[in-house]
Order: C-alpha cells, then structure tokens, then sequence
C-alpha cells in the first residue's frame, strides 16, 4: 500500500515552464495557450496509482485517467513487468499471421466478456475499432444506414468522426455518406429513422464526453428489438464504460441489452500498451469467414500488446474492481450531489454511473475556470469534449474511499474559488 | 493513386486503391479521386484550386513496389505550388532509411508538406505513428488555430515516444541507410542474375535499396512463390493490391553473409516453382484456366494438391 500524497497547492515550477515554453515551437503557440487556459499545463514526470507527479514535483489526483485507460491505476506493477519481459521475448509479430498471443487474447476476451461476444478484432485507436466496427456492420448487412445520437464521441477517423457530435467537422470535407444523428433517448426518433437498409445503430451506454448522459433501460431494450426487427446490427462503444468503469463488468452487463458489436479501448491493457478492438457474435464473424484479410492493422493484435491485455484480464478476474468501483463510484456522487445545493447559480447537476461522473457548469467558461482551479490544487481533470460545460470525474478504478474524500476535498476548495 | 495503400480506417480507405477493401464498404468519402501512378498528365488533367492535398507513396508498396520517377514528383510539387494543393507523402514504408536514404524524398529532394509515417518508427516494440508537416503559415497556422483537431487517445503515447526517439538514435548512429544501399543492391544483382535465367517465371525486379518488388509472368505465381518460399524457409508476402508481384523488406540491419543466404534459398524456391510450372503452364494457356488460376480460392486447393505429389 502506498501513502496518500497530503493536500497542497501547487506551485508552478521551472521545469514545467522550460517544457511549456519549448513545447510552443515545436507543437504550436495556440496548444500551449489552449491548456494554459484549460488547466491542462501539466508535465507529467511519473505516476502511481491514483496520482501523477508533475517534473517539478508536485503531487495531482488523476481524475482524467487517460479517458478511461488507467483503470487498474497509473503504472501499475505487474503490468508494466509483463511488459518489460514480453519486450525482450517478443516483438510486434506479424500482423497478417496468426499467433499465440492473439489467439489467447481473442479467447480469453470470449471468456471475460458476458454472452455471444465471443469474436475480436484488434485496433490500436479507439476511433479506428469505431471504423471497422462500422464496416462490418455494412460488410455483414449489405446494408449501407449508419445511425448515431447526438452527444456521442467516437474519434477521429473517418466513419467515426462522422458519427460523433463535434462542431468543426463540416471543415473535413463531405465524410462518409450515409451517417444519420437522431435523437438520444427517444425511441420515436430512432424508430422513425431505422429501415430496412440500416446496417447499424451505434451509441455509447453512457456519453462519456456528454456530462455522462445516460441510456435510458427501456430505451436500450427497445432499440434492441427495433435492431432486430430491421436486421440491424447495434454497435456499442464501451471504450469509456468498459472494464468496470461505470460499476459493472461493461454498461451492457447493468442494462442487461447485448449488443451485436461492442468496442472496447486502451483499458484491456490497463493503459501501458496501445490497443483497442472490437468484439461480436459469431453470426456477426461469418463475414470475415466469406472476407478473411479485408481489415488490415500494422499494429493491431501487436504480441506484446496481447500478453500485456492477457495479464490485465487476470487482474481484472482478481481484483473485481467493478465491485469496488459501486461503492466508491456511489460516496463520489453523493458528494458531489451534496454541492448542489451550495452554489446553484454555478453547478447545475452532477451525473453519471460508477466512477465515471460529470459535473456541468452554467456555461463553458465556468467549467474551465474549474479545471484550472483544479489544476492548481492538486485535481487533473478535463472539460467534456462534446459538453464542453461539464467537467469528467473518472479517476482509476483503485482510488480508495480516503481517496475519494481528499478528491472531493479538493473539489469543495475548488468550488470556492469560482 | 491507382494501386494505392493507406490502411483501412476511414480516409485513408477513401483514397485506398483496391476495389476488394472498398466495395463492401461503400459508400465512402466521395471527394477522393484516383490517377494512374507516375502519370503527370494524368493528375494535372483533374487537379484545380478545390484540390485539397494530392497523396502518394513515393514508392508504392502493396501496390507493387512502383517507384515515383524524380520528375513525376517535381512535376507534383510544381502543380501543387501553382494551384495551393497540399502534397502529402505516405513514407509509412518508405521512411526511416528503408529505400537507401532517410527519408525517401531525399532522393529526388522533393520536399513534400506533409509526410506520413508509422511501422518503422515504433521499432518492432510499440505502436506509433506520426504526421511532420513543413512550418508554414497555411499548416502550422491552422494547428496553432485548432491545437486540438486530431486527438487520439493512444496515439504520441509516452511509452511509444521513447522508443521511437530511441529508434531514431540508433538509425542515426548506425546509419542503417547505408546499408540498406548497399545490402539492397547486392540483394537486387542477385535476384537480377537469378531472373535472367528464370525469364518464364520472373519478369522483372524493381525498387530501391531494401525495398525489392519481383514480378512474376503471371499473376497465380505470387501465391505459389509464397509457398515455394516457404518450403526454402523464406517468409514472403505477395502484395495486397497485385498478387504477381512479391515484396521483399529484409531487416535494414541484414548482412552480407545473410543476404546470400536468402538469394541460395531463393534459387531453390524457384526450382520447386519450375516443378509446379510444368504441370500448371500447359494449363494456364487455357484462358478459363488462367482466369481460375488468378483467383485465391481456386488456387489454394490446387496447391495443396501439388504438394501431395510432394513437391
Ligand atoms: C504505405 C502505407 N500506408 C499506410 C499503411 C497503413 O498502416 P496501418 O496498418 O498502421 O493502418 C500501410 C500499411 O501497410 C502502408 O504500407
């Protein structure tokens, strides 16, 4: 067990200023400008469990958690000595050839994840699982519709950047056609749109970047029999719910609604190695039997990757931190509910599951404010990227209850000074 | 380009050139158009003010290994300069001393605005990828505008940044381009002399440095090489987007004794070839035949077929 870090307020100090200043010629002035003003100046030097340590020392609670990577806690120890001797055994291997290492991942992934997912695919970002699980969906429907809701964020690649909810994607060019956004949480809105030639319906069970808005459980149930009906695939993105986030194995486990495709991200790896992937029904495979080789990765299914992911499924086994993750998720949310009532003109609601929680502030600038207020006592966190007004709470999923209290501490500081 | 290869995600499939990763898929980005390789007029026909970016591989890879001629690639940065159109090289295979420079825009010193790069750079151990692009107002002032316009979640990971810094160092250091000069010139004289007394197998060698394409005669023959190959102890792919064509990419670190090696080995897979050959050619005059020959799913039973006879 490692010693909490006490309280204290940061100081800025000079190395993290010489980086900032080097980092304006070789990134851009407008960067660092943009986390200067977001709160988002950090350089990180090191990290342990639930904190980061800036280059000058300084101590942060981690509440960003890499988007919901590091859920078995920053540099986590087994983890990266799976690491270290899968390096010096194995390297990348070869993407077009099959392996040990992915052939363990691919089953014990079937036995980690509840139900029929019991086939995978392997990816190295989160928005390119998004694309190819969109093509499978046209691959295996023959169907062309893909149907998103609004508020959803998926990347930066093609398909899915279409389907995400973001401003300045008009400056791209025309994206991939044939991409509706239909309202969230209403079943008239998706019933009017799915027809006969929709392949997919994608949402993510709880909107991570959209104050944590959640799916309704009868909205999620009945999408799934108007999926079925059309013979529409449902797409799940639980690359921010998925491995115990929200309190549960994966958000399709609490809604108790499966999904036909369900991406997972960086959190199979517990954070120390690239990888995301998709998984899906063996219905769902037959496309690749008829097209094997047709969605090609350099690095996806990397061998060190896999016996790294290999390890952190065991750990997960061991730890159950969904359990955990219930308790602490529900004394972090109560908290913060509990300001409400303090200071109503500012914080507007908080909401959320488990440990993936948002705050939402009256407006952009105030949620800003927070983050650099944050930033300054000791709390990393990130505005929403598609509610820019709300404020994600997602620390690792092994913060402990004494934890919670100091995050929550620091939140109360911050809260007076906005 | 015609033949191209960018990977799968989204844009990049856009703008890929072969209709087997595309169809099923459609529709996709339909701005992206595409020109036959090393053809200026070809892509000065249809290039205007409303082009964005022209994107190549200065050597195209699974497409074949075609190399870019130094005046298609002056031709490009000129009508990219008249009309304001963004050249992008893919040096995804290229870079990081594979074709006997750095970086293969070296060659020609056509310096493009931005450059792709992955594979490589990651050193076999991480994932990485990068795009550099020049310092100019148009590109570096859109970033300074949009700091956040491309954010991945994996992507400049700090793990992966210290390997490839790590991968750079070590190139440098043992100028590992020279040898891909040197080693892919003695591997190209080899399979040269090979090829001569071969011609109704190999039609032609290619590439530059360690970056050695072979053509077959026909296309059914990259698949059977692949295995003749593997039966000699060679791990060879066949290109995605020409199946005649084989690539070859040693190591950049390979050395001379390593390299003869693999040309003995070579010469052995072409005997067993010429054996698979003596029944398949009188065949593939046949046209029905040939046309069946070219397709994987025929092709693999009749391999295993011939190996029975145990060849
Ligand atoms: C020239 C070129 N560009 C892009 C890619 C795609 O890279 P990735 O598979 O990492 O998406 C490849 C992969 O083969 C390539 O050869």
């Amino acid at each position: 067990m490692t010693t909490m870090p006490a309280y204290k307020a940061i100081q800025k100090g000079a190395m993290t200023k010489e980086l900032i200043s080097e980092a304006r010629s070789l990134f851009s002035q407008g960067l660092v400008e943009r986390l200067s003003a977001h709160g988002l100046d950090i350089v990180e030097s090191h990290a342990k469990g639930a904190y980061l340590y800036d280059v000058d020392g300084n101590a942060y609670i981690d509440g960003y958690s890499g988007a919901s990577t590091y859920n078995l806690g920053r540099k986590n120890t087994s983890a990266v000595e799976v690491l270290k001797q899968s390096a010096r055994e194995t390297d990348h291997g070869n993407f077009v050839l099959i392996s040990e290492e992915k052939a363990t991942l691919a089953s014990r992934l079937a036995d980690f994840i509840s139900g029929d997912l019991s086939c995978s695919l392997f990816t190295v970002v989160r928005g390119e699982a998004m694309d190819a699980a969109c093509k499978l969906a046209r691959g295996y429907t023959g169907k062309t519709e893909l149907i998103s809701v609004d508020g959803g964020w998926y990347g930066e690649t093609g398909f899915s950047m279409g389907l995400s909810d973001r401003g300045d994607k008009k400056q791209f060019g025309t994206l991939i056609p044939g991409q509706t956004i239909v309202e969230f949480n209403n079943i008239d809105a998706a019933q009017k749109s799915i027809n006969h030639d929709t392949a997919a319906f994608i949402l993510e069970p709880v909107q991570a970047e959209n104050h944590c808005r959640k799916a309704d459980e009868k909205y999620l149930r009945e999408l799934k029999l108007l999926c079925e009906h059309f013979g529409t695939l449902l797409i799940f993105d639980e690359t921010q719910t998925g491995f115990g986030r929200t309190g549960h194995k994966f958000a399709k486990d609490y809604y108790g609604v499966e999904p036909d495709i369900l991406v997972f991200g960086e959190a199979v790896t517990a954070g120390v190695f690239p990888m995301t992937g998709l998984v899906f029904t063996p219905e769902v495979k037959t496309f690749f039997d008829a097209h094997p080789l047709i969605h090609l990765c350099t690095f996806g299914g990397h061998d060190v990757g896999c016996r790294v992911a290999c390890h952190m499924l065991d750990q997960y086994d061991a730890k159950r931190p969904w359990e955990q993750t219930q308790k602490t998720g529900k004394r972090l949310m109560d908290d913060l509910r509990s300001l409400l009532q303090d200071k109503p003109e500012v914080l507007d609601s908080v909401s959320g599951m488990g440990l993936l929680v948002s705050m939402r502030f009256k407006d952009r600038d105030v949620a800003k404010d927070f983050c650099v207020a944050a930033r300054n006592n000791g709390l990393f966190v990130v505005q929403g990227a598609v509610a820019k007004e709300s404020v994600v709470l997602r620390p690792p999923l092994t913060i402990t209850e004494n934890e919670i209290d100091q995050l929550t501490d620091i939140v109360k500081i911050v809260m007076k000074k906005i | 380009m015609e033949l191209a290869y960018h990977g799968h995600s989204g844009f990049s499939l856009s703008v890929g050139g072969k209709a087997y990763y595309k169809e099923l898929f459609e529709p996709l980005m339909p701005g992206c158009r595409l020109v036959p390789f090393n053809d200026l007029p070809a892509i000065r026909a249809i290039a205007s003010k409303r082009t964005a970016a022209i994107l190549l591989e200065p050597v195209q890879g699974e497409g074949g290994i075609h190399v870019a001629t130094d005046a298609y690639l002056q031709g490009l940065r000129t009508l990219c300069d008249e009309l304001g159109i963004i050249l992008i090289f893919d040096e995804i295979q290229t870079g990081f001393g594979r074709t006997g420079k750095i970086w293969f825009s070296e060659h020609s010193g056509v310096v493009p605005d931005i450059m792709c790069l992955a594979k490589s750079i990651g050193g076999g151990v991480c994932p990485n990828g990068a795009i550099v692009y020049r310092d100019t107002e148009q590109l570096a002032g859109y970033v300074n505008r949009n700091p956040f316009f491309h954010t991945s979640s994996g992507g400049g990971n700090d793990i992966s940044c210290q390997v490839s810094s790590k991968v750079i160092d070590v190139l440098l250091e043992r100028k590992l381009w020279e040898n891909a000069e040197m080693m892919g010139t003695r591997l190209k004289e080899g399979l040269t002399r090979i090829m001569e007394n071969n011609a109704s197998i190999i039609k032609e060698i290619r590439g530059k440095g360690l970056m050695i394409g072979i053509e077959y005669t026909q296309e059914f023959m990259g698949v059977l090489m692949a295995d003749c190959l593997s039966n000699s102890g060679i791990f060879a792919a066949y290109s995605g987007n020409a199946p005649q064509v084989m690539r070859f990419m040693l190591p950049l670190t390979v050395t001379e004794t390593q390299v003869d090696e693999f040309l003995n080995r070579f010469k052995k897979a072409v005997s067993i070839q010429r054996l698979y050959l003596f029944f398949l050619l009188p065949l593939s005059k046949i046209p029905i035949v040939r046309k069946w020959l070219n397709e994987d799913d025929i092709l693999i039973p009749v391999n295993v077929l011939l190996r029975k006879f145990g060849m």
